[in-house]
């Protein structure tokens, strides 16, 4: 039987989604909710392995979707502070403006205190090792389960699992 | 590794994980070390929620860590992996349908979407009720796949080849 495609590149192009989604200003506001982008970076880390695999390889496992979620998840947390610095350095924060911005709008509507605190938040937004040691730990906890969820999506049909033929009963005497 | 080791971890992990989001508002009506803790556990949380607090449940009167929708989907993760071994057996890993999955995330994702699009208005009580549907389902899906998992990383010679339950 031909062995597993190596798992490093399908997670490197996940890794590659999350860093994206992760960096990017803007882009960077759907990991607000549960950290989606994270998320769905895991999930397409298994979604590419699963295109990688030919027929007569072994079937995607669980082992493999939680190998290459983390993994995924590491180097979306690397790439993604390596954007975020870069990104800070070269534009300061668009982000956090462009969402003060927003807010500035709804004023009336917001909770009081809102807006300060979201202003103080965005003063805070820098770049720090601490941050890319929080991303770390972060990034692979739910680049796992966006493997895991990845694999419930994307997991072997029954019938296109390997099944053992029934075994013959012994001949009566 | 054994079935019940791995929904340990499991179950650890997402004692930690709310136990830290209710720790951080608890430490904060302290003076001194404690209140930096808070500081670190609310830092800590910060690339995973927005935490604005007219969005978030109190306690002592400090905002969770995190919002109420993902304050709800963490602590009804954390209730439905106490579940779950009262509904599933932990040594046969089975996974629902993947329908289940769509129909978990649909009522959260149609909430923010039609606030996000200004159709209507998401409340407080449709956030945490869509976040406590997909939290409360999403066990369901990732505590077998972890066990399965787990039982394939750390015991590859006994569970090679049984993709699926």
């Amino acid at each position: 039987m031909p062995e597993k495609p190596n798992k490093l590149m399908p997670a490197l192009y996940g890794g590659i989604i999350i860093g994206v989604i992760s960096g990017i200003p803007f882009l960077n506001l759907v990991n607000c909710c549960c950290c989606a982008g994270v998320l769905l970076g895991g999930a397409l880390a298994v979604f590419f392995y699963k295109n990688d695999l030919k027929a007569g390889m072994p079937l995607l496992t669980s082992g493999d979707a939680i190998e290459l979620g983390a993994l995924a998840g590491v180097i979306g947390a690397v790439i993604g502070s390596i954007l975020t610095a870069g990104f800070l350095a070269g534009l300061g924060n668009v982000s956090g403006e462009a969402v003060m911005g927003f807010l500035e709008r709804f004023r009336d509507q917001l909770p009081p205190g809102t807006l300060e605190q979201a202003e103080e938040k965005i003063r805070e937004g820098g770049f720090s090792v601490l941050q890319l040691v929080m991303s770390l730990v972060v990034d692979t906890v739910f680049g796992l389960l966006g493997g895991l969820i990845g694999y419930a999506i994307f997991k072997p049909k029954p019938q296109m699992l390997n099944t053992q033929p029934p075994a013959v009963p012994p001949p009566q005497a | 590794m054994p079935p019940r080791t791995a929904y340990g971890f499991i179950l650890g992990a997402a004692i930690l994980w709310c136990g830290a989001i209710l720790l951080a508002p608890a430490l904060a009506a302290w003076e001194g070390a404690p209140r930096m803790l808070s500081a670190v556990l609310y830092r800590f949380f910060t690339p995973v929620c927005h935490q604005i607090d007219g969005r978030s449940f109190h306690l002592f009167g400090f905002p969770l860590a995190v919002c109420s929708r993902c304050s709800s989907i963490y602590i009804a993760f954390l209730a439905g992996t106490l579940l779950y071994p009262f509904v599933r057996d932990l040594r046969r890993p089975a996974m629902p349908s993947r329908t289940l999955l769509f129909v978990a995330v649909l009522p959260m994702v149609l909430d923010a979407g039609a606030a996000f699009l200004g159709i209507c208005d998401a409340t407080f009580l449709s956030r945490t009720l869509t976040g406590a549907f997909f939290g409360l389902l999403m066990p369901f899906f990732i505590v077998p796949a972890a066990i399965e998992g787990a039982g394939q990383l750390f015991s590859p010679q006994l569970q090679k080849g049984t993709p699926d339950a």
